[in-house]
């Protein structure tokens, strides 16, 4: 008579356990933990009032040698914490090691004191430090190295700091020692973009790679350690000769394209654009010259092209999805990166969270902002736009308004924007330039003024 | 060859340090066209430091010469500590605690040499504890409480106070260690050098004290000196020079710090009217409301205050004055405050100059261009004398120097009119630097044809070769002018006037004594967002006139497209040749490019 409330309270846990699996796996909404990687080149945008991320993952720092003179090599490791970061609730300590292999076990001492001197600042500021993350790409065939490597830096450590990696996909093909690096570890961030070199013979434009869930799911989850999965929210600029398409000269070159903006490019008459989608949804904005023309020192013949890679809020949201079927162990995503406040090319943060599923889509309408130039004569103004449609595949116009007569009106270079009346400014957004905070000029009125914005 | 290689290595680093140092240039231009320009004056401890302390300069407790027995024997321990460690390790003080003891137990010292040990107990703590040690610093914090509440001996006193200061720095307590330093700055009788209080305020506070201060501000508000000191650093002024190319808006931060700041001094008005009369809380008022872009409330202040008020004389109050009524577009009424800042015996060099530069922009506003011209001038011979080559800002005050001298060279190639110029080297023939205005009358004239009366002043003023140079283009120009020739001659002439300006660039229209290569970055009235329209209308207007007028080689290709178009036909083509070479001489920078391209064409056909 005993066993059988036994029984019963056994096979009713059982049921529910059940249930409770199965409504997990078919909750397609469940909400992951959303976490940005914050790089150098990040910038907080003061009026950013969402509600704090899960985490950051904040560099902090690199990990690099020199061998002076030609003899023993010597390891640095210098770390500073970012006046400024984003509200989160954990925050990470993030450093790179930009060389070859793995760095050496000497620095794993030093690492663990910038480490407490890091935690000791990031105290002051009430930020919670919860673990250090090494972003290191070692060879596939170096991970036994990187094993050792990592188990010495735990040991040096402050206590009570977990350690995160991020993790190349090869790493985790048969036949590796991958086992023996997540071991080391308290979570590891599988990387799903950059999976080739961009300037690379395979020309291939796309910087995120599509997450096959089927395929990773088991292959992450059988080390039974929480993982995140890293997602691009990124954008790339490359300059692709004509030739590079064409087939006709096989090693032309690709080079990676910093020095200018999508909006420099969209006001060039000298080009023509074409849009498409890459496999992951990317948009993909192909500028190609006319004719003969120079940006900077750069010259272009006809048939070449800028490229422009833009993540989008569907292929964060597809990404998104699919990392969710993974289940298991998966935490989270881990979004690679928050943008810098002048980032024409990365998605912002409101944007991706939007995309990701954490916060209703209420996209904000457009609005100006004017930071005071400081004139003692006159009154001067930055103008800037935000809340444009980033996607938005036409010209746009946009009428500023203002409440007193301009005296003059100083544009931003290739800012297409003129003076329409005493009193208004025209701004001719070009397709899919309406991207972040978009500096419009300077206004000089007589007196001071209020600005309105509305598009046409 | 050895010598030329080891002689190679530090040429070329003496070269590397005087290209790096010739490349940076100051670009003030027209300052007091930026709010920042008018924010109060910086301040730093310095400017807190009472007139005539009387210091002292006893040996520190523990530092005399050790003579015998066991108040020597601690000496001799305690001096081998009291030099820091390079790497901040503590150092070993088992012996010095076994001398103190000894001395301690000493029945012949004397109540002075008693108070040295009761000192040096609480440094020898001191030198123990590493700076993260709070808990020892605590310690040695307390002995030296303990100290101050008996002790008599005034130059231990005082030493006392500096090292319970200097824990409090330690400990990270920036109110309790600034406000000991304050104090000893200005007590008579202080056994601290002025060097080291100063050094100690400033290590202790930085430029504006920063959030801590910001965050302890009422802790101050116990005597009208700490509170004068604390108000006067956190509003210290700041100016972002651009760096950041998409720069916030910080005015509601600042805003409501500022707020902060006039509820501290509403709420102490009597501590502040206690020791200076009304002054002290009117001049911090006056400050918080322009450090908060209030200049009509500062303007408010300063009209309350009677006319007859001791606060009229103080450079503070005429510097704010100025600034409140200049922010608010009343350019008139900031003369006098000016004036009398410039005057006033009690002003700085620095803050006269801030009256001078602050002048110029009164001046400019006002149109009296001979007034702005003397006060430019006045700047211009100051930096020079202090030898001011850059200037990092409000911070050092050195801003207010104009230290580029754009401004004197605009006014003196453009602003002020030939007869200005001319008029104010009449009646200012004694002022310094009069050389220059009179080299730039030269320079004018000579833009105007009018060369023997240039070639006059050069004579004057021993500009050896501008003088003879000029006299010769006086010639070739009246021969070029003369109306009894025939239009041949006449068209030689114009060409051989033409080959003398081709033949001498720089060195006849163009003022080589001002700009050294600059004038490029000071023609940028096209870009300057501080104008008014009509200001900047007028600048474009004449900063292309300034550029045609100078250019030797665009003004001789004018005359001799008078010669191309004339009749003398045989003279076209050396012209047509000339004036292309006059062309393709001009910079970039000149401008008119489109001019210069089409004229480019149409001569090389003609030649």
């Amino acid at each position: 008579m005993r066993f059988i409330p036994l029984c019963f309270v056994l096979s009713t846990s059982l049921l529910l356990s059940a249930c409770a699996v199965s409504s997990w796996s078919q909750q397609p909404g469940r909400q992951l933990t959303t976490a940005f990687w914050y790089w150098q080149g990040s910038s907080v945008d003061p009026t950013w009032s969402s509600q704090p991320v899960d985490a950051v993952f904040v560099q902090v720092g690199n990990i690099r040698s020199d061998r002076p003179g030609g003899g023993t090599e010597r390891w640095f490791a210098y770390g500073d914490l970012p006046k400024d970061l984003p509200p989160a609730r954990d925050y990470w300590l993030v450093y790179r090691f930009d060389g070859t292999g793995v760095p050496d076990v000497q620095v794993a001492p030093i690492i663990g004191e910038e480490i407490s001197q890091l935690q000791a600042t990031a105290q002051d500021r009430n930020l919670h430090v919860i673990g250090v993350q090494l972003d290191i790409d070692s060879p596939t065939g170096s991970l036994v190295q990187y094993a050792r490597f990592l188990h010495e830096v735990r040991t040096k450590l402050p206590s009570g700091l977990r350690i995160s990696i991020t993790a190349l996909l090869d790493w985790f093909r048969s036949g590796t020692s991958v086992d023996g690096v997540i071991n080391e570890v308290d979570e590891f961030v599988p990387q799903f973009y950059d999976l080739s070199d961009p300037t690379g013979y395979g020309r291939k434009a796309a910087i995120t790679a599509q997450v096959d869930a089927v395929r990773w799911g088991p292959v992450f989850n059988r080390f039974g350690k929480p993982f995140r999965i890293g997602i691009s929210t990124f954008g790339r600029a490359r300059a692709v000769p004509v030739a590079a398409n064409s087939g006709t000269a096989k090693y032309a070159r690709i080079s990676l394209f910093g020095d200018v903006g999508l909006m420099d490019i969209a006001t060039n008459s000298a080009f023509e654009i074409e849009t498409s989608r890459d496999p992951a949804n990317e948009l993909v904005l192909t500028f190609r010259a006319k004719h003969e023309t120079r940006i900077d020192y750069n010259r272009f013949g006809p048939g070449d092209a800028i490229q422009f890679i833009l993540a989008t809020p569907e292929s964060v949201r597809s990404a998104v999805d699919n990392v969710r079927r993974m289940h298991g162990n998966l935490i989270g995503v881990a979004f690679f990166r928050w943008p810098a406040t002048e980032d024409t090319l990365a998605m912002q943060p409101e944007e991706v969270l939007a995309a990701a599923g954490n916060t209703p889509q209420h996209p904000k309408p457009a609005r100006v902002e004017v930071v005071n130039g400081h004139c003692a004569a006159v009154q001067c103004g930055d103008i800037y736009l935000m809340g444009a449609d980033p996607f938005f595949p036409k010209e746009t116009h946009y009428e500023i308004r203002s409440s007193a007569n301009f005296e003059y009106f100083l544009p931003e270079h290739n800012m297409p924007v003129r003076i329409l009346s005493p009193s208004q400014l025209d701004l001719s957004l070009p397709a899919y330039c309406g991207r972040g905070r978009l500096y419009l000029g300077r206004a000089i009125t007589a007196t001071r003024s209020e600005f309105t914005v509305e598009r046409q | 060859m050895r010598t030329c290689r080891l002689l190679k290595r530090p040429f070329v680093l003496l070269l590397g340090t005087g290209l790096l140092f010739g490349c940076a240039f100051d670009d003030t231009l027209r300052a007091y066209l930026n709010a920042h320009f008018w924010l109060p004056f910086a301040k730093s401890a310095a400017n807190f430091e009472r007139r005539n302390v009387r210091r002292i300069s006893a040996p520190f407790a523990g530092m005399a010469v050790a003579e015998g027995g066991h108040l020597a024997g601690l000496r001799s321990a305690y001096q081998k500590i009291s030099t820091p460690d390079p790497l901040d390790r503590p150092p070993e003080v088992s012996v010095p605690r076994q001398a103190l003891e000894a001395a301690r137990a000493d029945p012949s010292l004397t109540k002075r040499e008693r108070e040295e040990v009761a000192l040096l107990d609480a440094k020898v703590d001191m030198r123990a504890a590493s700076p993260q040690d709070a808990e020892l610093l605590e310690r040695a914090k307390k002995k030296l409480i303990a100290f101050l509440a008996t002790a008599r001996t005034p130059e231990f006193r005082s030493e006392a106070r500096g090292w319970l200061a200097h824990i409090d720095y330690l400990l990270g307590d920036q109110t309790g260690a600034g406000k000991i330093y304050l104090d000893e700055l200005n007590r008579d009788g202080s056994n601290l050098s002025r060097e080291t209080l100063l050094n100690s305020l400033r290590l202790n506070y930085g430029y504006d004290g920063g959030p801590e201060l910001l965050s302890h501000l009422q802790e101050y508000f116990d005597t009208p000196e700490h509170a004068a000191f604390a108000i006067q650093l956190v509003t210290n002024p700041h100016w972002t020079t651009g760096g950041d190319r998409f720069p916030r808006d910080n005015s509601e931060i600042e805003a409501q710090t500022y707020s902060r700041v006039v509820k501290l001094l509403e709420a102490h008005r009597e501590l502040l009217r206690s020791k200076n009369g009304v002054n002290t809380l009117a001049l911090l008022t006056m400050r918080t409301a322009l450090r908060m872009g209030d200049p009509a409330g500062a303007k408010k202040i300063a009209d309350s205050i009677p006319s007859d008020d001791q606060i009229h004389a103080q450079p503070d109050f005429n510097w704010m004055l100025a600034s409140s009524n200049f922010l608010s577009h009343d350019y008139a009424a900031a003369e006098a405050p000016l004036l009398g800042l410039f005057r006033s015996p009690l002003a700085s060099e620095s803050q006269k100059a801030a009256a001078a530069y602050g002048l110029c922009g009164v001046y400019q506003k006002t149109g009296n261009t001979t007034e702005q011209l003397r006060y430019a001038l006045w700047l211009y011979s100051g930096a020079r004398k202090n030898q001011m080559w850059l200037s990092t800002g409000l911070s050092d005050l050195s801003v207010y120097w104009a230290v580029s001298g754009w401004d004197l060279n605009l006014l003196l190639e453009t602003d002020a009119s030939v007869d200005q110029l001319r008029s104010f080297v009449s009646q200012n023939p004694d002022l310094q630097d009069i050389g220059l205005v009179k080299y730039s009358l030269a320079v004018r004239l000579t833009r105007e044809n009018r060369y023997s009366e240039a070639a006059d002043i050069y004579q004057s003023i021993h500009a050896l070769r501008r003088a003879p140079r000029i006299r010769r283009l006086a010639d070739l120009y009246s021969e070029a002018n003369r109306t009894d020739l025939n239009d041949s001659q006449r068209n030689e002439a114009k060409l051989r006037l033409a080959e003398f300006l081709s033949a001498n660039p720089d060195r006849i229209y163009y003022n080589d004594a001002l700009w050294h290569g600059l004038q490029r970055y000071a023609l940028e009235a096209e870009h300057d967002d501080r104008l008014t329209r009509r200001e900047r209308d007028a600048m474009i207007a004449s900063e292309r006139k300034l550029q045609d007028d100078q250019e030797e080689r665009w003004r001789a290709y004018l005359i001799l497209r008078e010669v191309i178009g004339s009749d003398t036909t045989y003279l076209r083509p050396k012209a047509a040749t000339l004036a292309l070479e006059c062309l393709r001489g001009i910079s970039d920078r000149f401008g008119r490019q489109e001019e210069i391209r089409k004229a480019d064409i149409e001569l090389r056909l003609l030649r």
